[in-house]
């Protein structure tokens, strides 16, 4: 399962990710300098956003799978008689020399070029020679009679043409970056975006990684990003989505597709008519207001829940939609009502199953609704999330100051991204500010009602707060004017938000009445820049406006900080009103400066020292911090000289000098300076980007800047809270797929998650240290009190103690029935002495006693048919040898886990489950996905003597290697590594018998079929007599599997959604997904033709499995192959090669596995022509692979040095008869290989020298599957009735008489049976135990 | 969870080796019968591993005034409904081995000790203690939801000295993950001459630490001062099953490892022996 990862932003415009299993949230992308993002919209592979330009950018997570993407041109050529092949004799009617495969487009190499900026090509073109696994020579040329028709390798007597193919790759090289979507396709007043959602991953019929990627433009209109998928992560085009005349402010798309929008005016809509075939629907259908005046702001879908917040933000839930039915079902699209919910917020955000994340209209904290699942979709509580920042990143500082840190040096970057770099002087103290809390802030502002201008934005931040002159306060009043008309404010971006919340709006209105009547000419309004650029367009206005002596000169800035592009009044003097002098107080002594803010009669902010930060003012006498934020430009350079100010250049993030003295000798610059020009908006900017940062180095002084100008003097300043780094304005929740929010540590309340922390392990609750002394003092007691006295009587005589219970036993023989038998288990008093397993039972009303050593035991596992759970089997050697093991039935499921619980336990010795499995073991899964190993015991035992003691986990496939490091691939393809812990499983990972076992889930997907048979007038129906198969059946028609019977392989497994029909099965499907056939017997089709009289289609259902073993998770990227090597390690740090195939064919090599990490670092990819589905490493490093055409390759040059090895080599011939390999084992010397039919072949003639071998000697059928070992021992699985034997399926053989005269060896010997599913022999050597 | 195998078996090995011997007074039959020796678990009642001694005196006893036996130490008439383990920390500082206890078949201490008429009254009296202990743990939940035979398999556990027999079932009275995080410590403050201290405590603070032992003995001590508190207990010494476990140890995992089957943690504060000091 790919990583759950929930996407933040906070006010700055940094983009934090949270994965569903860390603890902790880390940035992404913050070494790209300047990129900020306003908004996200997230799944699980990748996020989309909106970044501080307004732009559209696409962030593609990391994997270890390049995205790469083959280009084929074929070259093709006509024969003639007079020259042979040649494209000069090409007909006017054939394809042109250079065309795609079915020849209707003509693309030359040349004309190829990579889609965008961030592809590269891998190397340069070349042919292609394998033609369906075979090679061709004659420079890979491929010959027909005409262009249409069919080819061969070889040129025939009426070979006309030929053509070959010529490959090369281009790799994605912007992954973990924020890549900037292409607008050109968009006419340009439109190509500023204010709105992203992306959703329709699980809409059906779409190729790989599809995403359904809707956008706003700043004019409201609504365009899609077409052709998203795995191998286009950008999509194309853009495509015009036509509203009619509404404008839209916001989106948002379901998993499933289903879009529903947000208008100007608060209306919702919601797009009808989304299918698998038309994914962007066809009309807007207007949604009723929930109530008369309720105007919505902001919705959010999930797959069966929508949640929408009005603008005054009351939460609102829409009852009765259903993501799934959607496509089909226009009401489940629109749902039912509106209910109206506890909270006020101002985002809100789901995840893919409905689970609801919302930031705070108020306190602007995270939170998250509790007790939402499938049959409670509107959930229990709203409850407050407490998000941590990875502990790493913090550590280096031991305050929070350290956060700034970082920050500072994103500032810096930023403005270099965006501005000319002027290259002053930096360190020049600008600023300095004490953070307030924001609570406080906010309280203590609106007490005070003094001259301060706030804006409390629902987005965001804080307040600001600003003296604004008479004129700046009527120019702000034309702002907001502006920003009631939207439409009409085409010289900046227009946030949706602000606009929509008319509430946020008045309140700012009302304190503009509150601005000072100060006569400040330079000062200009400072407003907090929340993420909304609202913020941005009221400066905009106001600077632009021109009305302001100070301000006409409109600098871009980009306050990355914040959000957006945001333009920013900056005030510079080229009208003359240039602020000659500039006062600048500095003072260390918070009192006197307060003291002189009050003479001046201007806004006064008290807040509480109590806030976090304050603890690092040098001075905390005063519990009155203020902030003044005064930018002064002691640059040389003139502002002057441009209109276009960068900002950057004049201020300067004070980065560690701001002690008084540096702030007084900035004082005598300015008293010389002539211009000065003073940015209190972009130092608000800054401030809130370095909060921490001004604070821990400078004193809580304040500046007061009293520019001099022509009419008069005044002081200006600004008091800012600055942003907390934390302080979150936009989530996405579509790429955190919430199965079970107990076991995601940060959806827990702060106690929960502190004191549950995994209980497995105590150390977390007791240091090792003081449980050591605490078992010293018991076991120093037990010696005094007990050991000394060891000749005294017991008091309790010790008995072995019993336990009984009444089952059903199976009796095999020619009347074979299951029997009531009571059977009883006597266990010695110690551990591992022995005991028996007695089963009482009466054939013929005679009461018979049968006991079973508990030492003679070799293996006990449960049977896979989900319908026979309380089943498991009991294998003795001898009952193995005859494969015919004690089944035993219980009552019930749970009373079979406690017996094998118990059984396990008491012959934990036996089985060695009470320690590491050692190197040298055999490792096999069976059909159910349990885990068990052979770990040889000194003496050699006959194959069925062999004990199988079973691990936690439940894992699919199993790879081992002589150096002991085990991989495993689970049935979602995750690929787990062994701890070198035991136990688990129906253990769990409490008992003593466990030790290093960690949670491990997985996914298993159900299928059945639905079959119907056409009749004459009544047309298909599953009513009436089906003859041939029953109306719900598996793939073959002849099981019985309706939907309802069907059961979850055992009781601990989950259903994670409901029954779904496939529209991705084999063969394809149609519109409804059914296929059709003339009878089920024969192959189906996806459109009904003449001749069909049935049809079917399958639906699947996935369900999942919690538990715990000895295996940790090695990240996101799935296999469905892998490989160790099989070569013994000399050393324990020398590196260990795997290889592995990813779900898509490529195949990937892990680089630093060593016996003491066993789970290695990261992935290689190693790059290949085609597509793979099986790889191994044979001895002396020989890679062997499997490509999914069946061609067989060959790659030398592997070591502990070299993990890649150097190139492909293809192997011929292929097997005979049409077979085509899908899997390859490549033992010491020997390789073998499985084809899609289940026949095992046999490599033969491999020697040193020629080491590909000659060809492919078929040995056997119904294999499924085979493992290799180091000294080519072999072991197979095979299907049911192998050879002449009568046995179940899943039965283990190994092969006999393999010498060096037959490699190939003579015959098969059972090992156990039935049941298995994989075996891994491939540490396991018979030589050590020889020697031992 | 308690989890800790090793801790575990540990704690349920511990045994005190006893020597009954027959109150003199007592003797009828001439002569004053051997003492007997007795390796008696610390876990469990003396009524439930008495029996041999029992039998071994009675022959000696005047069949007239033949009551119920009861046991006393130095004078002191032990109750029967502690666990073994407590009696012998509260009484005897753990420095007198083998444990010297008289027997008495007559003048039952009336005011003092409970009758004990037969096993099953401490089996009623251990699962009676075990449901308080769930009650303060889990809101009695957990043994609510426990079948009959569960209970059971506790007291057979108990009564034939079967650790997993016991421990199969009391591990899940022992939950303390996730939702099932001890509600408040069921804990139990023993010394001489005193009743028994009982009050709620929570395993974790407000601020989401564990508890340790320290905060627990600073809590029944309520008012104490710290001064005073580490006063007292310079001279005195915290037992635990026999030991002394650091003041630092978190409570939760003292409840989880060293409490007596009754799913109590038994506290003795008992004098420091002055030899020793």
């Amino acid at each position: 399962m790919a990583k759950q990862r929930f996407w933040i932003v906070n006010s700055s415009g940094n983009v934090f990710t949270l994965c569903t299993e860390n603890r902790y949230f880390k940035e992404v992308g913050k070494d790209q300098g300047g990129i900020k993002i306003k908004r996200v919209s997230a799944c699980e592979s990748c996020a989309w956003g909106i970044g501080h330009d307004q732009q559209v950018y696409t962030y593609i997570c990391t994997t270890d799978v390049p995205i790469r993407v083959v280009e084929t041109i074929y070259e093709n050529q006509r024969w003639a008689p007079w020259s042979g092949f040649s494209n000069k004799n090409l007909l006017r009617t054939d394809r042109s020399n250079w065309s795609n495969e079915s020849g209707d487009q003509s693309r030359t190499r040349e004309e190829l070029t990579l889609p965008s900026e961030y592809w590269e090509w891998e190397e340069d073109w070349f042919i292609d020679e394998n033609f369906k696994g075979e090679v061709t020579d004659r420079g890979g040329w491929q010959y027909a009679t005409d262009f249409p028709r069919q080819y061969s390798p070889e040129p025939k007597t009426l070979s006309m043409v030929r053509k070959r193919k010529w490959l090369r790759f281009r790799k994605y090289v912007a992954t973990g970056k924020w890549a900037k979507i292409n607008v050109e396709d968009i006419e340009v007043e439109d190509n500023s975006f204010i709105d992203i959602a992306v959703g329709g991953f699980n809409l059906p019929g779409q190729p790989p990684g599809f995403l359904s990627v809707w956008t706003i433009t700043i004019n409201g209109k609504v365009y899609v990003r077409k052709n998203v998928c795995i191998n286009c992560p950008e999509g194309d085009s853009w495509e015009h989505i036509p509203t009619d005349t509404l404008g839209l402010v916001n989106i948002s798309v379901g998993p499933t597709g289903l879009v529903w929008a947000v208008t100007w005016d608060g209306l919702v809509l919601v797009r009808l008519g989304i299918n698998r075939d038309n994914v962007y629907g066809a009309t807007w259908c207007e949604i009723p207001y929930p109530k008369e005046n309720t105007r919505m702001m902001q919705i959010a879908l999930g797959t069966n829940s929508l949640w929408a917040l009005s603008r005054e933000g009351k939460v609102w839930f829409r009852k009765g939609i259903d993501g799934d039915q959607a496509w089909f079902n226009k009401q489940s699209a629109i749902g039912t009502s509106w209910v109206e919910m506890v909270g006020e917020f101002c985002h809100i955000s789901l995840t893919p199953n409905d689970q609801v994340f919302a930031i705070g209209l108020n306190d602007r904290k995270p939170y998250f609704r509790t007790g939402v699942n499938a049959s409670d979709l509107g959930g229990k509580t709203w409850q407050p999330l407490f998000l941590q920042e990875d502990i790493n990143r913090l550590k280096h500082a031991s305050s929070s100051c350290s956060q700034s840190l970082d920050e500072t040096d994103d500032v810096s970057s930023e403005y270099t991204y965006l501005g000319t770099p002027r290259g002053t002087p930096r360190g020049t103290p600008i600023s300095m500010t004490s953070i307030p809390e924001h609570d406080n802030f906010r309280k203590t502002y609106t007490s005070d009602k003094t001259e301060c201008l706030s804006i409390p934005m629902c987005a965001m931040v804080p307040t600001t707060n600003t003296i604004f002159t008479n004129s700046e306060k009527s120019n702000c009043d034309i702002n907001l004017d502006n920003v009631s008309h939207v439409n009409q404010n085409i010289n900046s971006t227009l946030c949706d938000d602000i606009f929509i919340k008319g509430s946020n709006l008045s309140n700012i209105s009302n304190e503009m009445e509150n601005i000072s009547n100060g006569n400040t000419p330079i000062s200009t309004g400072t407003i907090s820049n929340n993420n909304e650029n609202v913020n941005s367009s009221d400066v905009n206005t106001l600077s632009s406006d021109g009305n302001t002596p100070t301000s006409n000169g409109n600098t871009p800035i980009s306050n990355g900080n914040n959000s957006g592009s945001i333009e920013i009044g900056t005030i510079s003097n080229d009208n003359g009103n240039i602020p000659e002098k500039s006062a600048m107080t500095a003072c260390d002594n918070n009192e006197s400066e307060i003291k002189q803010i009050n003479n001046n009669g201007k806004n006064i902010i008290k807040t509480n020292s109590d806030d976090p930060f304050s603890d690092d003012r040098n001075d905390t006498e005063s519990d009155e911090i203020m902030n003044f934020v005064t930018d002064i430009d002691e640059d040389d350079e003139p502002s002057i000289e441009s209109d276009n100010v960068n900002v950057q250049s004049n201020f300067h993030v004070c980065d560690a000098v701001c002690d008084d003295t540096s702030i007084m000798s900035v004082d005598k610059t300015y008293g010389t300076e002539e211009e000065l020009n003073v940015f209190p908006k972009e130092s608000i900017n800054m401030l809130s980007m370095v909060p921490c940062k001004t604070i821990s180095h400078s004193a809580p002084g304040s500046i007061s800047v009293t520019p001099t100008s022509e009419i008069e003097v005044t002081e200006m300043f600004t008091l800012t809270p600055a942003m907390p780094r934390h302080f979150w304005v936009w989530f996405s929740g579509m790429g955190c797929y919430i199965e079970d929010p107990s076991s995601v540590k940060w959806l827990q309340t702060r106690r929960d998650s502190e004191s549950s922390i995994d209980s497995s392990n105590i150390k977390q609750i007791i240091s090792p240290n003081l449980r050591a002394v605490l078992l010293n003092k018991l076991c120093h007691r037990n010696i005094v009190e007990v050991q000394q006295f060891q000749y005294i009587e017991q008091a309790v005589d010790k008995t072995s103690w019993m336990k009984k219970s009444s089952m059903k036993w199976y009796r095999y023989g020619y009347r074979a029935n299951w029997e009531d038998v009571t059977v009883e288990l006597e266990q010695g008093l110690q551990e591992g002495t022995g005991g028996a397993i007695t089963i009482h039972y009466c054939p013929r009303g005679k009461p018979v006693i049968m006991q079973i050593n508990l030492s003679d035991i070799v293996c006990i596992k449960k049977i896979a048919d989900p319908n026979l759970q309380p089943v498991f089997k009991i294998h003795t050697a001898d009952k193995t040898n005859k494969v015919q093991p004690y089944l035993m039935m219980t009552s019930s499921e749970a009373e079979t886990d406690e017996w094998l619980s118990t059984l396990l336990s008491a012959n934990a010795k036996e089985w060695k489950l009470k320690q590491s499995v050692k190197p040298g073991s055999i490792w096999s899964t069976t059909l159910r996905g349990d885990v068990y190993v052979h770990q040889p015991n000194s003496s050699n035992v006959k194959f069925y003597e062999m004990y199988w003691g079973q691990l936690g986990g439940h894992l699919k496939k199993i790879e081992t290697s002589s150096a002991g490091v085990t991989w495993a691939l689970g049935y979602d393809y995750t690929p787990w590594v062994y701890t070198g812990g035991f136990g688990g499983g129906l253990f769990r990972a409490t008992s003593a018998m466990s030790k290093d076992c960690h949670q491990q889930t997985d996914t298993r997907t159900i299928y059945t079929y639905e079959n119907q048979k056409w009749y004459p007038v009544i047309g298909y129906t599953n009513k009436g007599f089906l003859t041939d198969c029953y109306d719900w059946s598996d793939s073959t028609g002849r099981q019985d599997r309706s939907k309802e019977t069907i059961k979850l392989p055992s009781s601990h497994w989950q259903w994670s959604c409901e029954w779904c029909i496939d529209f991705d099965a084999p063969g394809k499907v149609d519109q409804e997904g059914w296929q059709y056939s003339g009878n089920f017997n024969k192959p189906f089709h996806p459109q009904p033709g003449i001749r069909d009289r049935v049809r079917r289609r399958r639906w699947y259902r996935k369900c999942r499995l919690s538990t715990v073993g000895p295996w940790y998770n090695t990240g996101p990227t799935t296999l469905r192959d892998i490989s160790l090597q099989i070569d013994p390690i000399t050393s324990i740090t020398q590196q260990i090669v795997l290889w592995g195939v990813g779900i898509n064919g490529n195949v990937l090599c892990r680089v630093g596995i060593t016996m003491k990490n066993p789970q290695g670092e990261s992935w290689i990819n190693i790059a290949t022509d085609l597509p793979f589905t099986s790889v191994s490493l044979g001895g002396n490093y020989r890679a062997w692979g499997v490509a999914k055409d069946g061609s067989v390759w060959y790659r030398p040059g592997v070591s502990s040095k070299c993990l890649t090895g150097t190139r492909w080599l293809q192997v011929i011939p292929p097997p005979p008869a049409d077979a085509i390999l899908t899997y390859v084992s490549a033992g010491q010397t020997t390789v073998w290989a499985l084809d899609t039919k289940g026949n095992l072949w046999f490599r033969e003639d491999i020697t040193p020298t020629f080491p590909e071998g000659t060809r492919w000697v078929y040995i056997c059928n119904k294999v499924y599957h085979v493992s290799v070992g180091t000294n080519d021992q072999v072991m197979i699985i095979t299907g049911s009735n192998f050879g002449k034997n009568k046995h179940g399926n899943g039965m283990m053989y190994n092969r006999i008489g393999i010498t060096s005269d037959t490699p190939s060896g003579t015959g098969w010997q059972m090992v156990i049976g039935d049941g298995w599913q994989y075996v891994s022999c491939r540490g396991f050597n018979n030589h050590t135990d020889d020697k031992l | 969870m308690a989890e800790d195998r090793e801790v575990l078996r540990e704690i349920w090995e511990g045994r005190i080796p006893v020597c009954f011997t027959l109150a003199e007074e007592e003797v009828y039959s001439g002569e004053q019968p051997d003492p007997y020796y007795l390796l008696v678990p610390r876990q469990s009642y003396f009524p439930l591993v008495t029996d041999k001694v029992q039998r071994h005196f009675v022959q000696s006893v005047d069949p007239e005034k033949h009551g119920e036996m009861w046991l006393e130490y130095e004078g002191q008439p032990l109750k029967w409904h502690y666990p073994v383990g407590v009696l012998f920390d509260l009484f005897t500082n753990g420095n007198c081995l083998p444990w010297k206890i008289t027997a008495h078949f007559q003048g039952f201490p009336e005011e003092e000790l409970l009758h004990c008429p037969s096993k099953e009254a401490i089996e009623s009296h251990f699962m009676s203690v075990v449901k308080e202990a769930d009650a303060l743990k889990h809101r009695g939940q957990l043994v609510n939801n426990m079948q009959k035979k569960d209970h059971k398999q506790l007291w057979t556990g108990l009564q034939n000295d079967k650790f997993d027999q016991f421990w199969s079932v009391n591990k899940k009275l022992m939950e303390s993950s996730g939702e099932d995080m001890f509600k408040y410590i069921p804990y139990r403050i023993y010394q001489i001459d005193r009743p028994y201290i009982q009050k709620l405590f929570r395993p974790v603070t407000e601020e989401g630490d564990y508890n340790t032992l320290a905060d627990l003995l600073k809590s029944v001590n309520g008012g104490e001062s710290t001064d005073n508190r580490e006063e007292v207990l310079k001279n005195r010494r915290v037992l635990i099953q026999g030991i002394e476990p650091p003041l630092e140890t978190p409570v939760l995992w003292l409840s989880e490892h060293l409490s007596y089957p009754d799913n109590f943690l038994h506290i003795c504060i008992v004098n420091k022996i002055k030899n020793e000091s």
